[in-house]
């Protein structure tokens, strides 16, 4: 494993009597040891890639709300109604006349028996191309609906990345209710 | 590098294995950092599944609820049984579940915590739970002082 060598550097530290020693170390086992570890770390790390999505439910204020004076530009919230035919949308605003309004949004009926979601962005777009400064949507889903399919109509809100190659924001702020928000007739409860 | 070698022509090789060991040992260096730099620890036991999304934001610390497919838990501790997306004997009212209800006021007045952190939960649902059990979750967590929510997905 090792032996004495009186070669270079045997006179290190001033001392011309020194003997140095070749010694090599078996690295093997170490490498065994660590090549076991990153693997683990390596298969877990892949497991737990695990995002989050804010949302806020509604919730009752004391206080009476007041339009933001600094707010210039006109801004709509957007209320989602996922049912077993397709996709209400309608839209509000405290600034803007409802006449405006009624003409945005409308009935996304199901396709193949599932949520058009790239129709759903589309409109989505279309309404912040619009007023830009719209960011709140209320999703309401019916009872009955898995959370997976919760999560791709947020997923189609959010942002434009269904549709278009370059990514942009819709509507970041989610507001999931299960409070009727619309009459028998469809119309937008105050 | 070779030492050695008799008559019978064995040599005995030993390869540097210092370089290989410095790279595997950065490469470890970073995985633990990066492992234990994901903030929120979750436990995705019972064969539940979270759904997939395109969200991006890294989960940070907060008070766990998970809504597996058979029992509803605060951080760890199971609070009521589920079945066919229902609570099963646990005492409601309202739409709220009373036992979740009564834990999060508990760890809520025992964190005593206060600024913008302090009204969010960590929800982990499976992707299968009826919207009609998850609402009765988040109206119950807002009645207790939780109305802000990040809800854990898998990311695409």
């Amino acid at each position: 494993m090792s032996a004495p060598n009186k070669g270079i550097g045997a006179g290190l530290f001033g001392k011309e009597s020194g003997t140095v020693y070749d010694v090599y170390l078996n690295l093997t086992p170490l490498m065994d040891v660590m090549s076991n570890l990153l693997f683990f770390l390596l298969a877990s790390f892949g497991a737990t890639m695990v995002a989050i999505m804010p949302t806020t439910v509604p919730t009752v204020s004391s206080g009476e709300s007041t339009p933001d004076p600094d707010k210039t530009e006109d801004a709509v919230n957007v209320t989602l109604r996922a049912d077993g035919t397709g996709i209400t949308l309608k839209c509000e605003s405290d600034t803007l006349a409802p006449d405006l309004l009624k003409d945005l949004g409308g009935k996304i009926p199901k396709k193949d028996g599932q949520y058009d979601y790239k129709q759903l962005t589309a409109t989505l777009k279309s309404i912040k191309e619009k007023y830009r400064a719209s960011k709140s949507v209320v999703v309401v889903p019916d009872d009955g609906l898995p959370y997976e399919v919760i999560v791709k109509i947020l997923d189609a809100a959010r942002d434009t990345r269904l549709v278009d190659t370059k990514n942009s924001i819709l509507f970041p702020d989610v507001v999931l209710s299960g409070i009727a928000t619309h009459d028998a007739d469809g119309n937008l409860l105050k | 590098m070779a030492g050695g070698g008799g008559g019978d022509g064995e040599m005995d090789v030993n390869i540097n294995l210092t370089a290989l060991l410095d790279i595997l040992t950065n490469l470890l260096f970073f995985l633990m950092v990066g492992f234990m730099s994901s903030k929120a620890s979750m436990e995705l036991d019972g064969g539940m599944q979270l759904p997939t999304s395109t969200a991006q934001l890294e989960p940070k610390k907060a008070v766990q609820v998970t809504v597996a497919r058979k029992e509803l838990r605060v951080e760890k501790e199971v609070i009521a049984q589920l079945r066919d997306g229902k609570v099963v004997a646990a005492k409601t009212q309202e739409g709220k579940i009373d036992p979740l209800l009564q834990r999060l006021q508990v760890i809520r007045k025992e964190k005593n915590a206060t600024g913008p952190e302090a009204d969010i939960l960590f929800v982990l649902c499976d992707k299968d739970t009826p919207y009609g059990l998850l609402r009765r979750v988040m109206m119950t967590a807002a009645e207790a002082g939780y109305p802000k929510f990040r809800m854990a997905v898998l990311m695409q």
